[in-house]
């Protein structure tokens, strides 16, 4: 099931850099230039990324060295029945479905200008329609990165359907392992 | 030899100088239903706390005093206007109340503002999301409050409330210890929400924050406090809560205790503004007897 990484601050996480800067949270937000809303459901904890990890555990390394990458400028949204912002960087394992509906109204409260939204996922939300629609009154860009198997393209489809609402683009990382690759793909390209 | 009349709604206690004893006095009864009255060398005490002096009385003077029994009225609640010119640092009184922070009027003490009150008003509101049942941060700041404003309201009374308390705090018009200090949060939350963009950000982080706090409080997880934000907010809870503005006509609702008005809560605060269209600011240099005042432009 992974490390317990309730107590967990990574570096160049949000809470990393307002504590380096005796900064609120919402004043690092300030500087902030996406939010990445990581799937954390119960498939994630399917085995079968490098190194028999599970998608979770890789995608969690993924996204700690994206966040060392770029300090301060991405914010962590974690939801699997429930959206759980992470100001430590790193999405603790929720299990449960995958309520992206909900976690895109959540999300939508960051939805400013200049905003970014990256959905990583495997692409299978309890009600695809509900998260389309939630997407559709997204005025930002939303990018995704897809991190299911290779035999599902449904899920790659699905994604590919919710970036194309904005313009966004849709990815496939190598089963988590090209996570922050890919991540930071989407955050340079226009 | 101790003392102990009624004098309408209040307790008149008198006794020979003893340290100990008016420790004792101060730590047993709140500050705001006390009074030292230099003009009849005697405190004024709220006559609830007659069974207290009483005891106190006998504890330090080997003495019993019989405590007056008072027809005693409920004072009413009512509305006030305040010429508050200056408002000082909440302080613990020591009394095991409240922090209460004291207020100039007319050349005397005249008022007294419970910190809760304070913060109230300067901006220290829910910090929840529209539609979430999520508590506010504890203890928490925002920069609204640093500039002493509510969330919604319009760029040019950010700009106002900025100009105002730059000048409120400007080192070389504050002489108060830490306004420089003052100074710069001021200045840094201008930076932020000066800017419609930045302002935009500043309010999602908010709510974000507002969310993380409710999932740090269920899992005890503390991932954004710093050394130097449990310092000031340890600093805070040493030096008492200091409120933006130290003056302003004020309108407030609370009762009168002892000569005191102490308030219960702000209705109203504006900037307390001369015939030329200035306004006051004002500050209380160390070892001075009064406030000092200065009028600006704003």
């Amino acid at each position: 099931m992974g490390v317990n990484t309730e107590l967990s601050v990574v570096r160049g996480s949000l809470a990393d850099v307002a504590s380096q800067g005796g900064q609120s949270l919402a004043e690092a937000f300030v500087t902030a230039e996406a939010v990445i809303l990581c799937d954390v459901s119960g498939s994630m904890d399917a085995h079968d990324s490098r190194g028999g990890r599970s998608r979770y555990d890789v995608a969690c390394a993924e996204l700690g060295a994206l966040q060392a990458n770029l300090p301060g400028r991405l914010a962590v949204i974690a939801f699997s029945d429930r959206p759980e912002f992470v100001p430590g960087g790193v999405p603790p394992f929720l299990s449960g479905g995958t309520d992206l509906a909900a976690a895109l109204r959540f999300a939508k409260v960051a939805d400013v200008p200049g905003m970014r939204f990256i959905v990583i996922s495997d692409g299978e939300p309890d009600n695809a329609a509900e998260a389309l629609h939630v997407a559709a009154t997204f005025t930002s860009r939303i990018d995704t990165v897809y991190v299911g198997p290779e035999a599902f393209p449904q899920g790659r489809e699905f994604l590919e359907r919710l970036a194309a609402r904005h313009g966004g683009q849709s990815v496939t990382a190598d089963r988590a392992a090209q996570l922050a690759t890919q991540a930071a793909r989407l955050l340079l390209s226009a | 030899m101790a003392d102990l009349t009624l004098d309408g709604a209040m307790l008149i206690y008198r006794t020979p100088y003893h340290p100990a004893l008016v420790a004792a006095l101060k730590a047993a009864i709140p500050a705001a239903e006390r009074r030292w009255d230099p003009a009849r060398k005697a405190w004024l005490v709220a006559p609830s706390h007659g069974p207290a002096l009483a005891r106190i009385t006998r504890q330090y003077l080997g003495q019993d005093v019989q405590v007056p029994l008072p027809v005693v009225a409920a004072t009413p609640l009512e509305t006030r206007f305040l010429d508050v010119r200056y408002l000082g640092t909440t302080k613990d009184r020591g009394d095991g109340g409240d922090r209460t922070a004291f207020a100039w009027i007319g050349g005397e003490w005249a008022a007294v503002f419970p910190e809760k009150v304070l913060r109230q008003w300067f901006g220290e509101e829910d910090l929840a999301p529209a539609g979430q049942a999520v508590p506010p941060p504890p203890q928490d700041t925002t920069l609204y409050a640093v500039l002493g404003i509510a969330r919604g309201v319009d760029p040019d009374a950010v700009r106002k409330a900025y100009r105002r308390l730059a000048r409120q705090w400007h080192p070389d018009v504050c002489r108060e210890p830490g306004a420089h200090e003052m100074f710069i949060r001021v200045q840094r939350a201008y930076e932020v929400l000066g800017d419609a963009g930045k302002r935009a950000r500043y309010d999602a982080g908010l709510a974000l924050a507002a969310a993380a706090e409710d999932t740090r409080r269920r899992t005890r997880e503390f991932a954004e406090q710093s050394a130097a934000r449990w310092a000031a907010l340890l600093a805070d809870a040493v030096n008492g809560y200091r409120a933006p503005l130290r003056c302003g006509w004020l309108l407030a609702e609370g009762r009168e205790v002892l000569g005191r008005f102490v308030v219960e809560k702000i209705v109203a605060w504006e900037d307390i503004v001369n015939e030329a269209g200035k306004v006051l600011v004002a500050s209380w240099p160390a070892g001075s007897e009064s406030p000092e005042e200065r009028w600006v432009w704003v």
